[in-house]
């Protein structure tokens, strides 16, 4: 005899709410931090420390969702080929949702580690493949002039992310104020 | 979870995929040329109005910023500069010599004849500097829809400026002649030698290109003017590229190279043409 599904109670009703709204919100934040990017000019890629909180606090399948979408959005800023930082990006998020789900704790120092040679990493292999590939004269200059100052300026971006996700992650998971997963590693899932 | 459970999950055959897709696209992409495959087209034109307000703040901030942060680098330029005007009005004495020499050169270059036959754009916006490159590429406001052709030379009233290299339905992308991606056969006006102008990082940062494949006992000096020698039927002969400041032999010891200081200030560029044909587009010349 087929059992009858029985239907959802207020309390997985507002979870599931919850998890939308706060889907919702991780997307708006990443594309918020897009808009820096098309200024021209030495600019941050703030999509990179979004892309990694939102993977060190969400699932796995929506951070290599938003690790397309932000690699898309740096290609499209840079004019690089479609995909190239995406590939790198989803390889990032899908990297840091395993560390932070079995090895790292979730906490600032380990956030800006993180984001730090995440940046850092792909600027070599930018300057690896179009640079020093190709065996380009004074290639040096690139980071001195581009490549290092934008990593830096990425890193600053790093900390207004961090503080805007923490609250929307706190509050539409419901955590007491007290019960920082700062401090304990552990969300309220 | 472990990362034995992880290689066996659904979840890292679900990651192959998409990076396989996303592999995909990008050999496309790149196997296009030029980066006008309709995915980056798509998502060019999408973000456009993102790119105008982004551009839009970032050029009001760092003109505030730049008032304050700069105000001695100004001010030197102007005590420089007024330096500058008070020697060039001790100048204008020869000024008619000046004049007669400018006729000759232009009667050499035949720019009349030669510019008779281009067909213009409608002048071009420049848009923004594209994000960290640091060879001047910018974004232009007209595209396919305005007639704009890939590899189509870009040019102001005082020389070539660069090429069109991506194309969206109502912008483009040009790079400058100070990019390494950017080969342009020249020849030295004064002393007819023959090279090519090719962008390099190194001259970049200094707002200059470089001009290669010199011969060893090249007779170039400072102030020589390079044009566009028209040889490959993409650039028309006798555009204005720039002029020489610096001479010397390659490391190799085989070859001599020149920088040149380019003809257009394609830091402050706010409007461009870009030449649509002329007499010769497509055909080589020996």
């Amino acid at each position: 005899m087929k059992m009858k599904r029985k239907s959802r109670t207020t309390s997985e009703k507002r979870t599931r709410r919850r998890n939308l709204l706060r889907t919702c919100i991780s997307v708006l934040i990443l594309l918020l931090f897009a808009v820096p990017m098309f200024g021209g000019g030495v600019q941050p890629l703030p999509v990179i420390p979004a892309v990694i909180c939102i993977a060190m606090y969400e699932e796995f399948y929506f951070s290599v969702f938003c690790g397309v979408l932000g690699g898309l959005l740096i290609d499209t800023a840079c004019f690089s080929p479609l995909g190239s930082n995406a590939i790198y990006l989803v390889c990032v998020a899908a990297a840091v949702w395993l560390l932070f789900k079995g090895l790292l704790r979730r906490s600032f120092l380990h956030y800006i580690c993180v984001t730090a040679a995440a940046v850092f990493l792909r600027c070599g292999l930018l300057y690896f493949f179009t640079q020093v590939l190709m065996q380009n004269e004074g290639r040096a200059v690139l980071w001195t002039n581009v490549l290092l100052p934008s990593s830096l300026w990425t890193l600053v971006t790093a900390l207004p992310v961090y503080w805007l996700f923490l609250p929307c992650e706190r509050f539409l998971r419901g955590i007491p104020a007290g019960n920082d997963f700062r401090l304990t590693g552990r969300t309220a899932e | 979870m472990n990362l034995r459970a992880f290689f066996r999950s659904t979840k890292f055959r679900v990651l192959l995929c998409v990076l396989a897709l996303l592999t995909g696209v990008m050999l496309y992409s790149v196997r296009q040329g030029g980066q006008t495959d309709v995915f980056s087209r798509a998502l060019q034109t999408a973000t456009q109005p993102v790119r105008r307000f982004s551009s839009a703040i970032s050029g009001s901030v760092n003109r505030t910023l730049d008032t304050y942060f700069k105000s001695k680098a100004y001010r030197d330029e102007n005590a420089r500069l007024r330096d500058r005007v008070a020697e060039l009005n001790g100048q204008l004495i020869g000024y008619d010599d000046a004049v007669q020499e400018r006729d000759a050169l232009r009667d050499q270059l035949k720019i009349k004849e030669h510019s008779a036959d281009f067909v213009l754009s409608e002048p071009c916006r420049v848009l923004m500097p594209v994000t960290n490159d640091m060879t001047g590429s910018f974004r232009i406001d007209r595209g396919e829809a305005d007639g704009i052709l890939l590899n189509a030379p870009v040019m102001d009233s005082h020389g070539l400026v660069g090429v069109v290299t991506e194309l969206a339905a109502d912008s483009a992308t040009v790079t400058t002649i100070l990019s390494p991606e950017l080969s342009v056969g020249v020849t030295v006006l004064e002393t007819g030698e023959d090279g090519i102008v090719e962008g390099n990082l190194k001259y970049a940062a200094d707002g200059q290109t470089k001009l290669i494949y010199l011969d060893k006992n090249s007779k170039v000096r400072e102030g020589n003017l390079v044009i566009t020698a028209g040889t490959t039927g993409l650039f028309p002969y006798g555009l204005p590229v720039g002029n020489i400041t610096e001479t010397g032999i390659e490391e190799s010891g085989l070859t001599a190279y020149a920088a040149v200081t380019p003809s257009v200030d394609l830091s402050s560029l706010s409007s461009v043409s870009v030449l649509l044909d002329f007499n010769g587009r497509g055909v080589a010349r020996p």
